[in-house]
Order: C-alpha cells, then structure tokens, then sequence
C-alpha cells in the first residue's frame, strides 16, 4: 500500500474557503507561504519513501527563497538533493525517475528557468503517457516561483503559466494562499500526471492560516473566496489577494464583487467560473500575466462560448500586466501588473458604465 | 530465376506518385541490392531508386515521364532474392476487415456543463443584438420568450415581439414561435422609453424594414437558398432531358388512380425509377459514392416564405391515394409555416415543377448532397408523329434528370429516365 | 565474460536479434515504399550489432532508452513484433495505440522507457531512471542509447554531469553512425575518439567496434558490472554505420555510395557475426538458415496479423491526455 492510500479524508478540502483563509474542515495554525509548502515536503517526504526533493540550493542552502530551509537536516541529503545548475537535466532526471517508480518534486529556482528545461517538460514529460499509449505515466511535480514585484527585472520576474496551460497533458496549479501551498503540493503527489505549481515570489513571507496535518487542496476545483452581486472578479497568484483587497473598497463605493480563483488553470474549473459570471453579469479576468494569448484571453473566449455570453451586462474585461519585460525601476514594475487601484478602477467602470 | 517487382517506392511523407526521369539500368544489366536503378522526381525533389534486390533487371514497365502512383511496379527484376513480404498482400486477406468508420473524437464539443442558477431576475438572457433592438423598438424584454438557446431572447424574438399582430396582415405568415402574450403596450412604467406610442406608431409606415418579421424570414429562407446553391455550384452536375407520354395513365387517372395528382403520380414514377438505380441512387461523400438507404424526394415547394422543400420518404413505396394525400397536406403546411422542421431532413433527390407557369422545360440544380434533382415542365397535348407514320394528340410533360457526375454517368442517367417513360406506359406498375 | 561467440545457445539468441532487427526494418521500409505506412521512420539497417550485444548484458528489469532510430533497441531489448508493426501500421494493438508511432515505442514488459522524438531527450531520463534505482536500492542499470548526433546537445551535458556527480547506475551507449543526419560527426566533435569526451566528465569513455555483437557486449557488460557496483556512469561509443539514409527524405548528397557500398560489402554486422560463428564451429551454415527462417516466418506472421488488426480510433483520446493511475516501470 502507498502512502497516498493511506491519506484519506477525500472531501476535505473542496469546500470554498473565505479570502485567503484555509479550507474549512481540519484544524489550522499560522505559517508562512514558504512554511506551509515546507510543512507539505515534510509530510510528503516522511511518508512516502518514493518521494524525493531535487533541486538549485535546495539543501544547505535552505532554496533561494527559503522555502526548504533546514529541511535538509531533517530529512538528509539523499531526499533533498542539491543538483547541478541544470534545469534541463533537473526535469529530465525527475522525467526518468517518475516513470520509474519514484515521486520527483523538482525545484526550478526562477519559473523565467523553466525555459532552459522546456524539452523535457513540454516535449517529454506533458506527452508520454499519451505519446506513448499509456505504457508509462510521469507523476512528476516541478515548482516554480513566478511573478514580479521583487526587483529581478525581465530574466527572474516573468508569469510563464500560460506556456504550460497550452501543453495538453500537463497540470498547471497556482496556489494564491499558504493553505492552497500546502494542499496543492500534496494533491499534486497524489496525481500520476506531471504538474507545474507556479507559486508566487510575493507570497512566500506572507502569514496565513493553514490547515494542519497531512490535508489536500483539490486540483480542477476553482475557489469562490468572496461573494457579491455586482461584478466577478477571475483572478490568479498574487492577483487574488489584490482582488480580494480591491473588493473591499468596492464595497465600500457599494459594489459588491464576487472573487473566483481558478487555481488550477489546466484542467479548468470552468463551470464554477461560468455560473459565477451567469449570476452577476459582468466579468473582470484580472492577471499578472502579460496580456496577449494569456491565461485570461482563454477564460474570456470560454465565457463569450457560453450560456454565460447571453446574460453578460457588460462586455468581457480583462486586466492584464502589459505587453512589455518586466522592468527594474521599482515605479516602472508596479506600473506594468494590475495593482489593487487599477482593479478598482476596473470594477467600477464595468458596473457604472453598464 | 522468379522475377520480383520494382516499385515506385515512397520516398517522403507527403509523396503519393512519382515521375520517372531516368533508367540507370537497361534489361540485362546486373543490379545489386542498394544500388541506384533509376531516377524518379517526387513532390519534394530528384531521388535514386534503389533495387531492393540483387539479380538482374528483366523488364521496364514504366518509360520516362510516366507518373506512377506508389507502389505500382516501375520494372522487374529477375533475383533469387527472399521476398521478404511477397504475397502477403496480393489478395484480401479473410481476416483483414473493413475497418468501421471512426467516430470523429473532437468534433463533438465539449458538452456544456448544465445550466447553472440563472441570472440576475432584472437580466433576462438574451444575445446583446436583441437588448438593443429590443431597446431601440420599445420592446420589454421581461415579456419576450427566447427562443435560442439557453433559452436566450434571439433578434428574431424581439423582432416577433414588435411586430404588428398577424392575424390581419401576414395571413399566409406560419405560426409564431410561442410568445408570452404580447402586450398591446408594453407595460406602464416599463423603462423602455415612450412605451405607448412607439410600436403602434410605426407598424404600418415600416412594411419592408429588416424588423419586419416576414420579410426576415424570406431573406432567411434566401440566404439558406444561397448557401445550398453556392455549394450546388461545386458540385459537376449535368442534365438529361426526356418526354414522357401521359397519356395512358390520363385515361385512368381520375378512375383507377383515384384522381391522383399528377405530382404525386410523377413523384412516385421518379422514385421507384430511382430505388431501382444503384448507380444513381447514391450520395457523393469525402470517401466515394454511398448507397443511400432510402428514396427521399424533397418537393420545392413556392411558399409565402420562399423556396421550401419537404421531403417524402420512399414515396413509391404505400398506395398512390396515401402520397396524394399527404402530398396535398404538406404543401398546404408548408404554406402556411406550419411544416415540422423534420421534415425538411432525408432527402436524396429534388422534384421541382414549373409546368404551372407553363414553362416546358428547365434543369433543377442540385441540392447537396442530394445527387440527383428531377425538373417536370408542363403537362399539354402535342401533336406527335408515330412510328407508322400517323399523327396524333398526346398528353406530354418534358421531364430533365440533373445528376451529379461524381456519383453517376450519362448513361445512368438515360436508364433511369427510360424507366420512368416505362412506368409512364404502364400505369398498373404504380399501384 | 559472457562468450556469444562459443556459445551456441548465446549464439542463436544473438543472430536471431541480428535477423529480426534486419528483417523487421526491410520490412517497414517495404511496406513504406507500398504506401502502407505514413509518416517518416529512421532505419537503422547497419547498426543491429550495438542494440544486439548491448542488450546481451542486460537483465529484462535493466532500463534502457531509446532514439527515434529505436526499432533495434526495442526488438533487442525483447519487444513483440506484431505490436511494433501495428503500430507502425497506425492500429489499435500497437504499443502506442497508434498515438505515437516508429519514433515513440515503449515496453513496460522489458523497461523499455520509450524511444524518443528528440535528440538526446532520452540521456537525462536514462539518468533520472538510474537514479530511482539507486534510491530504491536495486541494482537495476539504465543503459542511454544515443547517436552521435546527440553529443552537440546540452540535454547530453546536462544528464551526463548530473550521473556522474551522484555516480548514477547508468551506461551512455552512443551509436556513432559517423552522421548526425547530414554532419559527420568526425566535424563536429574535433576530438581523436569521440569517447574522448568522457575525460571532461570524470567518467570512462571507451570506443569499440559497432559492427562487433561480442565487442559491443563485452564494452557494455564491464560498464554494467561497474554501474551496478555503485562505481557510476561510463561512456560507450560504438562505431557503426547506417546504410539506409536519415530518413526516407534523405538524398544521401553528403556521402558517397562508395563510402556507403564498402561499409555494406565488408562490414555487415550481420554477415560478419554469421561467419565468426560458423568459423569457430559453434554454429553450422544449416544453423544459421534455420535462424533466417525462422525470423522470416515469424516476421511475415507479425506483418499479416498487424496489417489485419484495427485501424487505431480517435475514440477516447481527450480522456487519454492525463493518466488516472500510476503505471510505474520498476
């Protein structure tokens, strides 16, 4: 029997969570963003022999934004190893193992990195069992920290997560609270298919609640965090926690917003997006992303395909970053992704103008 | 020494045929496995053909210049050489089975996940085309009844609803679509702007307007007309024309047959001439000609609305009295609007008559994938000259048999028009 | 070590790989040529010596990947060859269901882990899979088969550092052909051996005769004894020549047909193992034709019986995209 079996409890977690709060239904405690994905590792790790943590850093070095920290101690080097500057080699040795019994978490230090292991995650990983007539699976989890806001300008600040949503045969997850962190990566083991978790460097010292023990977040299951009549808001990674303060000062004009985040972008919740946008009539598809071919343009080509297209008050709107490289200057980066302000703004033009 | 065959091999992933240009080798000479025999060109580029074999080469079977599709013998070669999958291949084997024809896995969308809750009371679902015009017409949408799908208000909904009442001047117009009852204003205190005056002051001054519900539906009926001829015109297609001599089923028609019509009775002749026809009785698709199941005759109907054909279903097959009949009710619904939209599916083949006007004759056009269409012009006594030499009266009607050439040939067409002239002379044949 | 040669057992098993490898390619480009098959496939007529002695020295739960010219390393490694054909046939009973075809044929049965349509794709996870082994404690080796082609990819690099760093049970077997499609790898790799490249990894390198099953299995019998040993990775180059072109768009504009007729005359793997083992009495000229017929039966058996099979179906392919359970080859 593998570990996975033994983590019961399969409807915790599916309940819709308010805000950024953990789901409801276990016990919860306060941790960082970066703690609650430690905290995962952990229980992953000590509980199934076949996981293992490879990556840049990783081990003494505590993960460049210290997410493993000490963990290495703990846990030894052999199941968390500290690799080669090789991304390519990284995902593909994680490829190999997971096709042979194992349960690789690859940690790609910057998701911009993720372009130098595309081969082996676009071309092997996402299509084998398919490619392959289901002779092989690859359970293969990679995590990836994206988005801006740290100064790292265009090479380390980059949201790649419609790359990998256009790849049939990957799963694309992006946990926007410490709870999803946590409850995403151990769903993510559970899964025999390759998944990419794109956290967000923003969120990583952030406090939040989180469910204790060994818990999961459901991946394909989209979270309603906020509800109101006037407008919903589809947004993702960091964009839910701006959309979620947003619609504060939403309400405080009178508008109420209702807040989805899709969390798992592939495969989507669309459902749970369409019935949200059916019940309020306008909706704003905010993200990080730039906005050409992003995630968002495929939302929006999803609502305008369905019944939701005919009880639209207002046309579709996205908030998008812009069509440029992430900038350095600390005013141009802010300037370039939807910040708190511009959602606001957003909302109540689609509700006043419509 | 048996002798195997050469054949143009496929070269490429996108090659189907290929030109010869050149003979490395004559009859005679020696060849050995892999080594270049003759030059062929293929959709990409010049390629050496190896001989597959070590022998020498017999015969040529294909000169230079001549096109050969893949796989077809270019030369033989005299070898003592294994054929490693000689006659594998040369009969259908028994075991091999036609392979069913594949469901298309994507074409299905994905299915619509089920109606969520719907929306807000004060928005009833409607496609943004219809909230303006329902806007600019001074139609409440709370009272409309869509009719698209998710149960959303379409133009045409909001077109119905603004129109006149039709009782007086659309008599021949079908049936609405149902409505909720239309109010004669829209409601007191409705947010539509001048409520009362708006739809009645101008009904009568807007007969032709694109709102006005039946000149809609005759674009409508136009536009589909346009689409299926556009096709039509992708489709060769010729005509063969024949006189056929009513006028011994004249003398028993109004006793024997009951006083058929006489497009129920040509109905029936072109449909039991064509279940008779395999060739013709047949419907062109991506992968060949396809037997079709039945005899459908769509008859063109000339409705208020335009071009409509409602189809008959094995119409030689019942008794003459029943296709009169029914004949006689579906043009009276499909005057009226009132025909099912089922009963515009299954048809393999057209009647159009324009004998009524007096034309003599005239080729129907296909309507694909219908393969074939029959045109009947007018029914009147000529004076013909017999073979012994007298002349008489005959009751005549030309009838043109347009065919699509993909699926059959002239001569089809001929054997199928000489059966309707047969069924014609005997009018016990048609029951 | 392991005598093929003197083994009449060894002997048989060898020649029958040798034949059926051969056979199994005339076969496709046969049915290529008859416009059966579509697409494109790489052949690898001239090379069945290296899969043939290599996989010798491997046990059926050793991994092996593979390269887009991998009809010989999974006929080698003990795959079906009705179902290798099927699927090159694009049938419902080909390994892959049609979905993946001559460049992507995989075995759980023999831990065949997949041809692969990339140059190289298959080092790092021939490495990935040498490093479950060492982490679930078997003794299991992963042998990479790669051309020469592939040693001007950093997928190459970047799966060989990472083997050697954590001494991984793994053999990089490169099948130096002497062309990566058109550049001649003597060009490429301005080096006097190509196993020279070892060096700069800490590993051993070692360059033997392709066309040699038992020089082949020798080489790669030491890199086995090695790996499993827990003494890491060694580089294995092979030397051997591809008659046929790339692929069936090949000119062959960048070689000669003598270059290609004296490989074909005096160095035939197969010609060259039939008359080692008849020369040393372990088998007789009867021996060796019963082998050849023996293949060719059952190779034509294989070829009517996929060709009769079911067309693969489109039926079911968006739920084939992700897997439901974990199908792990240990």
């Amino acid at each position: 029997m593998t570990m996975q079996d033994q983590r019961v409890d399969a409807g915790a977690g599916t309940e819709h969570p308010v805000g950024l709060g953990a789901r409801p239904g276990a016990e919860t405690t306060e941790m960082t963003y970066a703690e609650a994905i430690r905290d995962a590792l952990r229980i992953a790790i000590e509980g199934d022999p076949s996981v293992f943590m490879m990556g840049e850093d990783v081990g003494r070095y505590g993960g460049a934004f210290g997410v493993t920290g000490t963990l290495v101690d703990d846990l030894g080097t052999d199941r968390i190893r500290d690799t080669t500057i090789s991304e390519l080699g990284i995902v593909g040795l994680g490829v190999g193992a997971a096709m042979t019994g194992m349960k690789p978490i690859v940690e790609i230090q910057f998701s911009d990195f993720t372009a130098q292991a595309m081969d082996q995650i676009a071309n092997q990983a996402a299509k084998i069992h398919f490619m392959l007539g289901g002779e092989a699976s690859v359970p293969l989890v990679i995590r990836a920290p994206g988005g801006s806001g740290t100064g790292a300008a265009a090479q380390h600040s980059q949201s790649l997560e419609s790359w990998f949503a256009h790849i049939p045969g990957l799963k694309v997850v992006m946990p926007a609270s410490g709870d999803d962190a946590k409850g995403l990566l151990l769903a993510a083991l559970d899964d025999p298919n390759p998944v990419m978790i794109i956290e967000h460097k923003l969120l990583y010292k952030q406090t939040f609640e989180v469910r204790t023990g060994d818990v999961r977040t459901p991946i394909g299951k989209a979270a309603v965090r906020r509800t109101g009549g006037d407008v919903t808001i589809v947004a993702t990674g960091v964009e839910v926690q701006r959309s979620l303060e947003a619609a504060e000062l939403l309400a405080a004009q009178g508008i109420e917003a209702t807040v989805v985040d899709p969390v798992t972008l592939t495969p989507l919740d669309s459902e749970t997006i369409l019935a949200e946008v059916i019940r309020t009539g306008r909706a704003l598809l905010v993200q990080e992303a730039v906005q050409t071919l992003g995630f968002m343009s495929e939302v929006s080509a999803i609502i305008a395909e369905s019944e939701a297209f005919v009880h639209l008050r207002a046309p579709i709107r996205r908030l998008s970053g812009l069509d440029v490289p992430i900038p350095y200057a600390p005013k141009l980066e802010r300037a370039v992704v939807p910040q708190v302000d511009d959602i606001v703004a957003a909302a109540t033009a689609l509700v006043r103008e419509w | 020494m048996p002798e195997l065959a050469l054949t143009m091999p496929k070269m490429s992933m996108t090659m189907e045929e290929g030109t010869m240009v050149v003979w490395l080798k004559q009859p005679g000479d020696a060849v050995k496995s892999g080594e270049a025999v003759a030059e062929v060109t293929t959709d990409k580029v010049d390629m050496e053909v190896e001989s597959p074999y070590d022998g020498v080469l017999a015969r040529i079977v294909a000169e230079p210049d001549d096109v050969v599709a893949v796989g077809d013998p270019i030369a033989y070669i005299a070898s003592d050489s294994d054929d490693l999958l000689g006659g594998l291949f040369d009969a259908p084997s028994g075991d091999a089975v036609e392979a069913a024809p594949v469901p298309d896995a994507v074409a299905e969308p994905a299915s619509t996940p089920e109606a969520p809750a719907g929306g807000a009371a004060d928005w009833p679902a409607a496609v943004p085309a219809a909230r303006t015009l329902a806007q600019s017409s001074g139609v409440a949408l709370g009272t409309v009844q869509g009719t698209g799908r998710w149960g959303a208000i379409t133009v045409a909904d909001v077109e119905q609803a603004s129109a006149p009442q039709p009782a007086a001047a659309f008599a021949t117009a079908p049936p609405q679509p149902p409505v909720a009852p239309v109010p004669a204003a829209p409601p007191a205190g409705g947010s539509a702007p001048a409520p009362a005056a708006a739809p009645a002051a101008q009904a009568p001054s807007r007969p032709r307007s694109p709102s006005d519900p039946a000149a809609a539906r005759r674009r409508r009926t136009r536009m589909a007309v346009a689409r299926v001829m556009d096709a039509s015109a992708l489709v060769p297609q010729f005509t063969a024309y024949v006189d056929l001599d009513l006028s011994r089923l004249d003398a028993v028609r109004k006793t024997d047959l009951g006083g058929a019509s006489w497009t129920a009775i040509l109905m029936r002749i072109q449909a039991q001439a064509l279940a008779e026809s395999a060739p013709v009785n047949q419907t062109w698709t991506d992968d060949g000609p396809v037997a079709n199941v039945h005899v459908g005759i769509a008859l063109a109907v000339d409705s208020p609305n335009g071009l409509i054909a409602p189809v008959f279903v094995d119409p030689h097959r019942g008794t003459l009295a029943a296709l009169a009949a029914a004949i006689g009710e579906t043009v009276e619904q499909t005057r009226a609007g009132t025909l099912p939209a089922d009963r515009l599916q299954g048809g393999t083949s057209v009647l159009s008559n324009l004998g009524g006007f007096g034309i003599e004759r005239f080729n129907a056009l296909l309507t694909p994938p219908q393969s074939s269409a029959l045109s009947t012009g007018s029914i009147a006594q000529r004076l013909l000259v017999h073979p012994d030499g007298s002349f008489g009266p005959r009751l005549q009607c030309t009838v043109g048999l347009t065919l699509d050439h993909r699926v059959a040939d002239g001569a089809d067409a001929a054997r199928v028009l000489q059966r309707m002239r047969e069924l014609t002379a005997n009018p016990a044949l048609l029951g | 070590m392991v005598d093929i040669v003197h083994d009449r057992e060894l002997a048989i098993e060898a020649l029958g790989t040798l034949w059926r490898i051969r056979r199994f390619e005339e076969a496709v480009e046969d049915l290529y040529g008859r416009g059966m098959m579509h697409g494109t496939m790489h052949l690898s007529i001239g090379q069945e010596a290296v899969p043939t002695g290599a996989c010798l020295a491997l046990r059926r739960d050793d991994y092996i990947t593979s390269t887009h010219r991998g009809h010989g390393h999974c006929i080698a490694k003990g795959a079906d060859l009705e179902r290798m054909m099927a699927e090159l046939l694009a049938k419902e009973t080909g390994y892959c269901r049609g979905r993946g075809g001559s460049m992507h044929i995989a075995d759980a049965a023999t831990n065949n882990l997949g041809a692969n349509g990339i140059v190289a794709g298959g080092v790092p996870i021939a490495a990935g899979a040498g490093l479950s082994a060492q982490m679930r404690g078997t003794d299991q080796v992963a042998v990479c088969f790669h051309g020469d082609g592939a040693m001007g990819e950093g997928a190459w690099h970047e799966g060989v550092v990472l083997a050697a760093m954590w001494k991984l049970p793994v053999v990089f077997l490169c099948e130096n052909n002497l062309y990566g499609m058109s550049m001649s790898s003597a060009k490429a790799f301005p080096l006097e051996r190509l196993s020279d490249r070892a060096n700069g990894y800490g590993i051993p390198g070692v360059t033997v005769d392709g066309n040699d099953v038992q020089a082949v299995h020798d080489a790669v019998e030491t890199a086995v004894a090695r790996a499993r040993a827990g003494e890491g990775p060694t580089f294995i180059v092979a030397e051997t020549y591809r008659w046929r072109g790339h692929s069936k768009s090949d000119k062959n504009l960048y070689r000669t047909r003598d270059e290609i007729e004296s490989w074909r005359e005096s160095n035939d793997p197969i010609a060259r193992f039939e008359r080692t083992v008849t020369e040393a009495g372990t088998l007789t000229e009867e021996d060796v034709q019963r082998v050849r017929d023996e293949v060719r039966d059952d190779l034509r058996a294989a070829v009517q019986r996929a060709a009769a099979a079911p067309d693969a179906t489109p039926e079911g392919l968006l739920d084939a995209v992700f897997a439901t359970t974990q199908g792990a080859m240990r």
